[in-house]
């Protein structure tokens, strides 16, 4: 059994996830609004309250891969002189653990 | 007949209405004449919900109590070799979060620990696909070292208790012909052969200290015991029997008051709480809220609340990461986590934040790409982010003090250059002031819009320490930080004032702490942090997001008290260059904005409550 349950759901804003959500199981947000959730009732749960589309941890890797090569895309298209404005560093890739 | 005084050393009162309540209230008995309702303070019991396993697994082994804890090892169970996925898995507790420490040299399911968070042993267990083990390691609170060899292989999961150098473990599954009665007694280094528990078991609940211990239930094969016995350090007692069969549970207590919890009680994966009174069992009105068993629980403890339980399983189906705190007190305690709050109209990277979470302000900041510095200024209510009006001079790598209706932004860049431009809010509009005396970008802050405070940061080539107070109407030089750093976080007020963290261009766990005329040294950030946001107060700090670099945010929370940093709950999102603060303590503090993806999300934190209820009186 996997040690997590991956899906993509927008975040609403507040009451998305709350504070008795967090004390009850593992939750951690990614680019492309994929969140990695613990494998247990209360994470499922969770999921399914938020009408999350439940993907692999493939299907998961590869929205964030597609969100960051286009932010990545976007920033190599950049002026030499827009890429050297300060904290302007280039997306580097979000690999899920 | 006695009194209510003669017993309980209290008069029964009359009030008009209920008092305010607070611990002197523990068993005061009144009449309220306004409902005509007669009420006491009393304590009960309850399992509170604490801070997650950063790794979910079961079959943990634990030492330490529920303020200072340690979960060891353990397995996704029904996955191939279990022990070689985290078997190694150490994790301390400090009654709000578990941090990450090292790993353990072995790699082991349904292990044993017994000891302290400085000092434990996990010991036995089963190694994938090796089959059961001997061996043994000590945790010193930051490494592990081989320790004694158990005299057999040996699998007891609630096995081992005592301390590190005074551990025992009674009982155990030895591999074929199965279970033992061998009792033995560790010194440190080695294991010594003692008495005998009077029955032979797998997973018995062994707890309390090596010259007061006490062994319950445990499979006999066949047959799950409810034998209950007390051992002097040398020889077994039998004492009166637990209420129900028992074995591999969560335990705390000693021999005057113990508890037993999750685990098999008459059934699997159990949510019920058996309290020993000294005398008899009976079951305690507590229960886990998720039922289950084999999760990481004390390794020694002296009294019933020092019970936890972290992880675990129910049917090796399905594991769990939450823990659970066993409390009997007066108090109602909630403790603290993050929550998702409103959506930033305009998703960037921000740099600090004024105000609190339910009062917060933000303004400034860049996207990319196309580069833009960013101009926005919006307010927060606690639920939504409205646009104001914008910002003066667009700028980025600022920081932000002060409150929603006296807010006080300095410094920062732009493409191109840096600034020492001060700018205050007040409520709805801005209005520019007396420059900064040294132009910088990526400094911190603290303090008020009337009596702010200006630290560290980056005058291209380099970094400096330089330290300006501002009264509301000019800044003033003061004495520079010891450590000259960019991309640190501050909070507090103008007198005293906490910079942690940033770096160059490594991040560094460096605090320093201002009276309001020099810096001090103050104790090392648990974790290496910049670009992150703080708030709060100098004895009631929290430093969020960030990371050790940009391309690694991460979720690390950590709170100071005014002396040590520990770590608090984590937040969702991994995000650096982000926002927000506390102008009050830190339960006031909002996450916002930062990257990666230039989010609009905002987090905030809610502390740990405690709070006392009275109960009512009834005559059934």
């Amino acid at each position: 059994m996997a040690h997590f349950i991956y899906g993509v759901a927008e975040n609403t804003g507040k009451g998305f996830f709350t504070a008795e959500d967090r004390r009850k199981f593992f939750l951690r947000g990614y680019p492309a609004n994929v969140w990695m959730v613990g494998n247990n009732v209360d994470g499922a749960m969770w999921m399914a309250e938020k009408g999350a589309r439940e993907k692999t941890k493939a299907e998961a890797q590869a929205l964030i891969d597609a969100e960051v090569t286009a932010a990545q895309e976007a920033w190599d298209a950049q002026t030499d002189e827009e890429k050297a404005a300060p904290g302007n560093n280039r997306p580097v890739d979000v690999i899920l653990p | 007949m006695a009194t209510y005084e003669e017993i309980y050393g209290k008069r029964v009162k009359e009030f008009d209405s209920d008092p305010t309540l607070d611990s002197t209230y523990e068993g005061q008995v009144w009449y309220n004449t306004g409902n005509g309702v007669l009420k006491s303070v009393v304590s009960f019991s309850a399992f509170i919900a604490g801070g997650s396993l950063n790794t979910q697994r079961s079959q943990v082994a634990g030492a330490g109590t529920k303020t200072s804890g340690l979960a060891i090892g353990g397995t996704q169970p029904s996955s191939t070799a279990p022990s070689r996925t985290n078997g190694n898995k150490t994790e301390s507790y400090n009654g709000l979060a578990y941090t990450n420490e090292t790993n353990c040299p072995l790699y082991k399911r349904q292990g044993s620990g017994l000891g302290t968070q400085t000092a434990a042993l996990f010991f036995g267990g089963y190694d994938d696909p090796q089959g059961y083990e001997a061996t043994s390691a000590e945790f010193d609170g930051s490494s592990w070292t081989s320790g004694g060899t158990y005299p057999s292989d040996i699998d007891n999961m609630s096995g081992g208790s005592g301390t590190l150098t005074a551990g025992w473990n009674a009982g155990g599954y030895v591999g074929p012909p199965g279970v033992t009665n061998g009792t033995y007694n560790y010194d440190g280094s080695s294991w010594t052969a003692s008495g005998n528990l009077p029955y032979a078991a797998s997973n018995v609940n062994n707890l309390g200290p090596q010259t007061a211990g006490m062994a319950a239930g445990g499979n006999k094969q066949p047959g799950i015991g409810t034998d209950w016995s007390f051992y002097d350090g040398s020889s077994w007692t039998a004492q009166s029997a637990v209420s129900a069969p028992v074995q591999a549970n969560g335990t705390a207590g000693t021999q005057t008051n113990a508890i037993l919890y999750g685990g098999f009680i008459t059934t699997a994966s159990n949510s019920v709480c058996l309290e020993w009174d000294g005398s008899a069992w009976a079951t305690n009105p507590a229960t886990l809220a998720t039922s289950r068993g084999l999760g990481a629980h004390c390794g020694v403890s002296t009294s019933i609340n020092d019970g936890f339980m972290s992880g675990g399983d129910v049917g090796e189906t399905t594991v769990y990461s939450a823990t659970e705190e066993f409390n009997k007190s007066i108090n109602t305690i909630t403790k603290g986590a993050w929550s998702s709050g409103g959506v930033l109209n305009t998703g960037r990277l921000v740099y600090g934040g004024a105000g609190y979470k339910e009062s917060g302000l933000v303004a400034g900041g860049f996207t990319s790409p196309p580069a833009a510095v960013r101009d926005e200024t919006e307010e927060y209510n606690g639920t939504t982010w409205s646009e104001q009006n914008n910002i003066g001079t667009a700028r980025y790598e600022n920081w932000h003090v002060g409150t929603q209706t006296a807010s006080l932004f300095f410094g920062g860049s732009f493409p191109g250059g840096t600034t020492g431009a001060v700018e205050e809010y007040d409520g709805s509009s801005w209005s520019e002031q007396n420059d900064l005396g040294t132009a910088r970008f990526t400094l911190a802050g603290a303090g008020t819009q009337t009596a702010g405070l200006a630290f560290g940061g980056q005058t291209p080539p380099g970094v400096v320490g330089n330290t300006e107070e501002y009264d509301g109407t000019s800044w003033s030089e003061q004495n520079d930080m010891s450590t000259a750093r960019r991309y640190l976080m501050g909070f507090g007020i103008q007198t005293a004032a906490v910079a942690c963290g940033g770096g160059f261009p490594s991040a560094v766990t460096t605090t320093e702490e201002y009276n309001g005329s020099s810096w001090t040294n103050g104790s090392a950030m648990t974790t290496a942090k910049q670009r992150g946001a703080a708030g709060g107060i100098e004895s009631d700090g929290l430093v969020f997001g960030g990371g050790v670099s940009p391309p690694a945010p991460h979720a690390v929370v950590e709170g100071y008290d005014g002396t040590s940093w520990s770590n608090f709950p984590s937040t969702a999102n991994s995000k650096f260059n982000t926002g927000g603060g506390s102008t009050t303590t830190s339960t006031g503090s909002y996450m916002c904005g930062g990257r990666p993806g230039y989010v609009t999300s905002t987090e905030e934190f809610t502390g740990t409550t405690e709070t006392v209820a009275a109960k009512t009186l009834t005559t059934s």
